[in-house]
């Protein structure tokens, strides 16, 4: 059977609002029935992709995505986005289909705007989390 | 081909929300989408038009991204009630705004609309 195709926008950051985590929950229930999932992280959501997040009282987003992309999610970030934020260092890698980052779990690719153009034009159905 | 609806709903500067979205719709069109921008609630404050953010807040211009969108095939329409309540008349915007009414906006959405993101 052909999966269906779920593409999520997250526009938040982790913690200050609930974006994140309710986001990073759908996105598990849709590939535990059957999704093929795909994220991306855009505007204060490429936050989510952080090393080392160590909440007291929440779900830690950085090791929730790590889990969702072991799932088989995609998940990529706006390299001008993260570029803003300081989590880039160098030019786009073609071998690693990434721009290098050690402050982004290995889970997050950080890509151009287009990958997600071409999740958008993919996807069976799209969910935008944080835009408002 | 794909009929996407990006809706903004923050006004242009003060949120990246506006920014981001246009830089979207712009990019979506450019890899061959059918882009329709609507602008809702504050997000009508991107239909004005001599907004100059270049010369204070070092940004670049919505109008800019808007006339870029226009320019290259996209449509944008802007909310009549949401221009109504801000007292913002026809001869303030962006020339190649449409307006419409909710009910049209609505017929778009459900009848020509494959996948909707907001900002």
């Amino acid at each position: 059977m052909v999966k269906k195709k779920l593409a999520i926008m997250l526009f938040s950051g982790p913690y200050g609002k609930q974006d994140a985590d309710y986001m990073s929950r759908i996105a598990e229930s849709a590939l535990q029935k059957g999704y093929e999932v795909k994220i991306f992280l855009y505007g204060d959501g490429v936050h989510a992709q952080m090393n080392c997040q160590n909440p007291k009282s929440f779900l830690n987003i950085g090791e929730y995505l790590t889990k969702l992309a072991d799932m088989g999610a995609e998940i990529k970030s706006c390299a001008r986005c993260s570029g803003a934020r300081g989590y880039t260092e160098g030019e786009f890698d073609e071998a690693l289909d990434r721009y290098p980052s050690s402050k982004a779990v290995d889970a997050v690719k950080i890509h151009t705007l287009y990958s997600f153009i071409d999740m958008i034009k993919d996807c069976d159905k799209i969910m935008t989390f944080g835009g408002v | 081909m794909v009929n996407l609806v990006v809706e903004i709903t923050h006004p242009p500067y003060g949120h990246e929300n506006t920014f981001a979205g246009l830089y979207v719709a712009l990019t979506s069109l450019a890899k061959g989408m059918n882009v329709t921008v609507i602008l809702h609630g504050d997000g009508v404050y991107t239909a004005l038009k001599g907004q100059s953010p270049e010369k204070k807040i070092n940004v670049l211009s919505t109008e800019a991204q808007i006339q870029d969108i226009l320019a290259i095939g996209g449509k944008v329409i802007a909310y009549r009630d949401a221009l109504i309540h801000r007292g913002i008349v026809k001869e303030e915007m962006i020339e190649g705004i449409e307006i419409y009414d909710s009910p049209e906006i609505y017929d778009m959405m459900l009848e020509s609309t494959d996948k909707v993101i907001v900002f």
